[in-house]
């Protein structure tokens, strides 16, 4: 049922957000075209609009991802889909993987536009000045390139890791906006839950990272250990290396499994579909 | 086959300080066509959500062939919602993909026949189809599936009275063979002759529940008889 349940709700999802990369793609076709016959206008609004494009693609995707799981799960199509013979987890868990999927996609368009952007103005010259820059780097007290690049990497992964996370805190918020009392506070009820819930994990987890600080260490020579000592932390980033902490990430991730239980157990015993 | 499809014991529902069933019991009776009657309002929809798993909020047990609303009754129970519950891009052709994924007794052929007796076309989109014609979809998905108990809010709700005779055609021909129906309805008079019994809900309560054969025997007709409980209904009030 899972595997059925996935396809369904890949495509449905699929018909959200795909405007938003048939754009993306119509903004790269007309880049290339006016970069073949040099129009300067055409070169400059069509870059704007991929870059607009690129930072709206996330933003989609999780306005995407909101509806589609109110529609499906509590609008007129959730008679169709909590009368499915289907767990609540699985049911969810479905739901949770392909927002997470779409993201994920939508995530990886924005570094791929935003690198789109940059190459098509500067070419390969501005590859080479880009790599000068980051060589330099050391010398005004910043890691090395190789340090940075790991840095970025690991900080890209752990934003997305987040955004993984903020599904979850939607998807309960929205399932606890329908089970009573909690939906007499009607349509303002979900965006009423959703910053109480995410003002307390975000309150929650910077308070645990003030007790117990885990981190990612990149090492002056490339290597990457974990360490959950502070004094390390600090003499690794003196000796030119760098850190992501995880504290943050720990504690969300047990707050999404718990998130995830309390949500089909409403989905199961509480909700109701007006 | 047990004697009861639907058991129902004690069941309150209210939204917020309207009190909508009030601790009822009855028991539907399996193999039978079933008529769920009352004015609007009564309730019928709220126990129909019950029964079906779309309500959880609600004190009392309800059993659907011995289990609480859940995987094993879903799978067992079709329901015809008044709601346009498929979504606005599928086509027929994916409403029936979607059904034959989810549901085992679900029976493809017959929904294909279904399809071409209702003249609808397997590539046109919910969004783009009329009223009647969602109606036709979401009729023929139900009947294309071998259920134990189908659950219907209101089939003739909304239907022109030249196009009432036929749903009520492919209802009574295309229902599994011994499992039960149970409709719900204000327009007795169009459904009266196909019940094997009626339950009548009012003022949140089980005003009758009663097989067709006694109320005969009393020389009423079932819209005389919803008239009279009806009628007494109103004037306790």
């Amino acid at each position: 049922m899972l595997g059925k349940l996935i396809k369904n709700d890949m495509k449905s999802m699929a018909r959200g957000v795909s405007n938003i990369y048939i754009a993306a793609f119509i903004a790269v076709g007309v880049m290339g075209i006016c970069l073949f016959f040099d129009v300067g206008v055409g070169k400059f609004v069509s870059s704007l609009v991929l870059l607009a494009i690129s930072i709206a693609a996330i933003v989609v995707t999780i306005m995407a991802t909101m509806g589609e799981f109110r529609k499906s799960m509590f609008g007129d199509r959730g008679y169709l889909t909590q009368t499915l013979p289907v767990k609540a987890p699985t049911l969810l868990f479905s739901k949770w993987l392909t927002c997470a999927f779409w993201i994920t996609v939508s995530y990886a368009v924005v570094f791929l536009c935003l690198w789109l952007i940059y190459y098509y103005w500067n070419g390969e010259s501005s590859t080479q000045a880009l790599t000068y820059i980051l060589q330099s780097l050391p010398d005004v007290g910043l890691p090395a390139q190789d340090i940075l690049v790991k840095t970025v990497l690991l900080i890209s992964l752990k934003i997305l890791l987040l955004l993984w996370i903020f599904i979850l805190e939607v998807f309960f918020v929205m399932t606890l906006a329908n089970v009573r009392p909690f939906d007499a506070v009607g349509s303002a009820g979900p965006v009423i839950y959703f910053f109480v819930v995410f003002g307390l994990v975000t309150f929650c987890s910077s308070r645990l990272e003030r007790v117990f600080k885990s981190a990612l260490l990149i090492h002056a020579d490339g290597a990457v250990t974990l360490t959950a000592d502070e004094a390390l932390i600090d003499s690794v980033r003196f000796a030119g290396g760098a850190s992501v902490t995880l504290t943050q990430i720990y504690f969300q991730i047990v707050v999404a499994v718990l998130l995830f239980i309390i949500t089909a157990e409403l989905l199961e015993k509480k909700v109701n579909v007006k | 086959m047990p004697e009861s499809i639907v058991t129902i014991r004690n069941v309150s529902k209210s939204y917020g300080k309207h009190l909508v069933l009030d601790d009822i019991s009855f028991d539907v009776p399996a193999g039978k066509i079933v008529g769920l009657l009352g004015a609007n309002g009564c309730g019928k929809t709220t126990l129909m959500k019950i029964i079906t798993g779309l309500i959880h909020d609600y004190s009392g047990e309800v059993l659907i062939a011995g289990h609480r609303p859940g995987v094993y009754s879903k799978a067992r129970v079709a329901f015809l919602s008044d709601r346009s519950y498929l979504a606005e891009w599928f086509k027929t052709e994916d409403a029936i993909d979607y059904f034959d994924d989810f549901f085992e007794d679900f029976d493809r052929p017959k929904a294909m026949e279904l399809t071409k007796r209702f003249g609808l076309d397997l590539k046109q989109r919910v969004k783009t189809m009329s009223k009647g014609m969602q109606e036709k979809v979401r009729l023929l998905l139900v009947m294309s599936r071998r259920a134990e108990l189908y659950v219907m809010d209101e089939p003739l709700g909304g239907v022109d009275p030249a196009a009432r005779s036929v749903i009520l055609d492919i209802i009574m021909k295309n229902y599994a063979d011994n499992s039960t129906l149970l409709l719900s309805t204000h327009q007795v008079h169009d459904l009266e002759q196909s019940f094997n019994h009626i339950i009548i809900l009012g003022h949140g309560k089980v005003l009758l529940s009663s097989d067709i054969y006694d109320i005969r025997m009393q020389g009423l007709s079932v819209e005389e008889k919803y008239r009279e409980v009806y009628g007494n209904a109103w004037e306790v009030d």
